[in-house]
């Protein structure tokens, strides 16, 4: 056989023993080039077009007016602003412990065996079939204080003496909450059903000898085995809940009087009602660089915990 | 040498052929011009179809893409197609949006598209508003009041006169409680859903008919925080908390579900433009007043001494792009959609109110009834019409005041407090005292 010199590919491919496979790095590279081109386009791009608009005044439409440095990172510490990064951070957690919980509860009962399962496939997954605008849309029809069923039924059953707001300063956030926990389940429900599918069942075997109850299997079993899935999970809802616009900006608009406004409403108001592009800009890098920390952060946990 | 000939004469044929065909592009140059008239696409594709083949029966060479957008597309769209330089050549925009883009340089300006009889055809005060240092960048193509509607069967079950509309604050107030005694619909309907539906429909006509000034002045400095602004302000707050004779949560609601409730009778009285009409015309026959359940009326007057009784109204105007490059095309085609007969076949592809002196004068529209009244709104409101600063968005002045005033409903402040302070934050957009 021809002795190829060790490069880091080889090195790579033979780790995962693989077979040695005859290839050429420059190759490789020409047939990743469409895609980091295209990656470099839509993704890279804007970026770095981002951190540059953060350091201009710019308006959205008429272009840029003048360079500012970071006077717009400044702008960004006024008790607005700081409240909206406040809410952000409520609107993601607040919804994640539930998701989480309920996902997991349901995963493990749709991961049973019985009659009718497919039937509750279904219903489960219809939430993530519907594009979120069209959920939200739907959502303001269902609790609407005159047109919507729930209000109907809620007074129907007598639990309700008359039909009541569920988006007033105190309740749109809740609501936005609840609406976002019902969007996100079945994609935690789809993630942790593969993760119980990947437990391996002589461990469950091995606790059915020892004695062990269903509560115990599911505590001592269950759940250290999907700790990774749970931690990954709950870190890519977390990122997505930071960057959820349209299923506010449908339901609410970030109103009434701003409580349910987070920042990629905010990011939205700045750069397109108010046209200070640089603002936004700043907005948007400050978020970023939130998001990464707290991604760094999870993976240093991870990493650690692995070791 | 025969090579060399051979290249010559090859030569020589090639630039005849493009002498020849240069000619014949020159003689046959094809114009294309986008055109777009934000909001109906559908109703106005007739219009369109039929304005086109008469132009282009004198125009062989001008050709036209239809740009179709509803108002929300439009609204999301023009941003990205000025700054693009993909916006129409031709188009009919909000006066909202035309405020936003004046300052960029967006329109062309059309100083020698107005006529004398175009002139003397369209208000001078809607002009007025689309005019910068002396010239006319925008025209109106249309012009709607929002005028005060009510339902005679409710007001018959309330027993209230339905011929007799409310003709002052006191009076509105009080055939709101008798509605709301006697029957099961709600007085008055408020929506205080977005901005731009707040600042049109009953609130609007309440702030207007106490104040008769527009929400800011000429440099952008506020004048709602005057007593009278605050006055109107604290009468549509104690109608929804203190009497309650609107439907609950108006901060729920936008105009469109205003519509909807008024049309089921579930709400007495509405304020709302000619769109309502086609909604009203599914449950009953608006041919005239008598036949017609649901009747527009003079609006109700303040109770506010020397105040005159007034409507909120907004005229949409048409613009040429700065950036086409046919500008004198576009120009010919913006006069001829101007011209009494197509303004006429514009206004009744959308059951809208006619506007024009010249239009009134020589057509004759369905639902007279319905446009008399509108025509004495406007007259009655357009001294004070909204005028459109051109300095800066009259959206961001818009949300502003919405803001401060939910506040106020929502009892989080005074309404002085909040008009107080919805000034500062206005007067601080314009870099006015």
């Amino acid at each position: 056989m021809k002795m190829k010199s060790k490069n880091h590919f080889t090195k790579l491919f033979s780790k995962l023993n693989l077979k040695k496979l005859d290839f050429n790095p420059v190759e490789i590279f020409l047939y990743l080039l469409p895609s980091i081109i295209l990656i470099g386009i839509v993704f890279i791009l804007p970026i770095f077009d981002t951190f540059r608009f953060s350091l201009y005044d710019m308006h959205t439409i008429g272009g840029v007016r003048g360079f500012v440095g970071l006077n717009n990172y400044k702008s960004l510490l006024t008790p607005e602003l700081l409240a909206t990064f406040w809410r952000t951070i409520v609107y993601v957690i607040g919804s994640l412990p539930l998701t989480i919980i309920l996902g997991l509860l349901m995963a493990v009962i749709l991961n049973l065996d019985y009659p009718g399962k497919r039937i509750f496939w279904l219903l489960a997954f219809i939430p993530w079939a519907i594009p979120h605008s069209i959920s939200a849309i739907l959502c303001r029809w269902l609790i609407h204080p005159e047109f919507g069923l729930l209000n109907y039924i809620l007074v129907s059953v007598g639990i309700l003496e008359k039909p009541m707001s569920f988006l007033t300063v105190d309740l749109a956030m809740v609501t936005n909450i609840g609406v976002r926990i019902w969007k996100n389940l079945p994609f935690a429900i789809l993630i942790f059903i593969a993760g119980l599918q990947a437990i391996p069942k002589e461990l469950y075997d091995a606790a059915d000898i020892d004695g062990a109850k269903g509560v115990q299997k599911l505590i001592y079993i269950t759940l250290p085995s999907l700790r990774n899935v749970i931690m990954t999970t709950s870190l890519l809802l977390g990122i997505w809940g930071f960057v959820t616009f349209d299923l506010i900006w449908v339901l609410t608009q970030g109103g009434p009087l701003h409580t349910t406004e987070i920042i990629p409403l905010t990011i939205y108001r700045l750069a397109f009602q108010q046209y200070n592009a640089g603002l936004a800009s700043a907005v948007a890098v400050v978020s970023l660089f939130v998001i990464l920390g707290i991604s760094i952060v999870y993976f240093k946990m991870t990493a650690e915990k692995d070791n | 040498m025969k090579k060399t000939g051979k290249l010559l004469i090859l030569l020589l044929i090639l630039s005849i052929c493009l002498t020849i065909s240069n000619f014949v592009l020159a003689q046959e140059e094809k114009i294309e011009l986008k055109i777009c008239r934000a909001g109906y696409p559908v109703e106005l594709a007739p219009f369109f179809e039929e304005f086109i083949e008469e132009y282009q029966q004198e125009h062989p060479n001008v050709y036209f893409k239809v740009i179709e957008a509803d108002w929300g597309t439009f609204h999301d769209r023009i941003g990205i197609w000025i700054r693009g330089k993909q916006e129409p050549d031709v188009y009919l925009t909000s006066n909202t949006e035309y405020a936003s883009y004046q300052n960029i340089g967006a329109y062309l300006c059309l100083d020698d598209v107005m006529d004398e009889k175009l002139k003397n055809a369209i208000p001078e005060k809607l002009l007025e508003g689309y005019r910068v240092d002396g010239k006319q960048y925008a025209i109106p193509g249309n012009a709607a009041t929002y005028s005060f509607w009510y339902n005679k069967e409710i007001f018959e079950k309330a027993g209230l006169d339905p011929d007799k509309p409310p003709k002052d604050w006191n009076e509105l107030l009080d055939y709101s409680q008798k509605i709301i005694e006697n029957t099961d619909a709600y007085g008055l309907g408020l929506n205080m859903g977005r901005p731009e539906d707040m600042t049109q429909l009953i609130f609007a006509n309440i702030y207007y008919s106490a104040t008769n000034k527009p929400y800011v002045d000429n440099r952008g400095k506020a004048l709602f925080n005057s007593p009278e602004g605050i006055k109107a302000v604290q009468f549509i707050v104690d109608l929804v908390n203190k009497y309650k004779v609107t439907q609950p949560y108006p901060e729920e609601y936008n105009k469109g579900d205003l519509r909807l409730l008024f049309r089921d009778g579930k709400i007495a009285m509405n304020v709302d433009g000619p769109w309502i009409i086609k909604y009203l015309e599914e449950v009953t026959d608006m041919s005239s007043r008598e036949s017609s359940k649901f009747v527009v009326a003079d609006p109700p007057a303040s109770t506010i001494e020397g105040k005159e009784a007034m409507v909120a109204m907004g005229a949409d105007p048409w613009v040429i792009s700065a950036n086409t490059k046919y500008p004198e095309v576009a120009k010919d085609v913006l006069r001829k959609l101007l011209e009494t007969k197509w303004q006429y076949k514009h206004d009744s592809a959308l059951n809208q109110n006619p506007f024009r002196n010249d239009v009134v004068k020589e057509y004759e529209y369905d639902k007279q009834w319905i446009w008399d009244v509108m025509l004495k709104d406007m007259n009655r409101s357009i001294d004070h019409a909204p005028l459109v600063p051109p300095t800066a968005t009259i959206t961001e002045v818009k949300r502003i005041f919405h803001e401060y005033v939910s506040q106020a409903l929502l009892g989080k402040m005074s309404v002085k407090e909040a008009m107080d302070k919805g000034a500062e934050e206005v007067n601080k957009l314009f870099g006015v005292e």
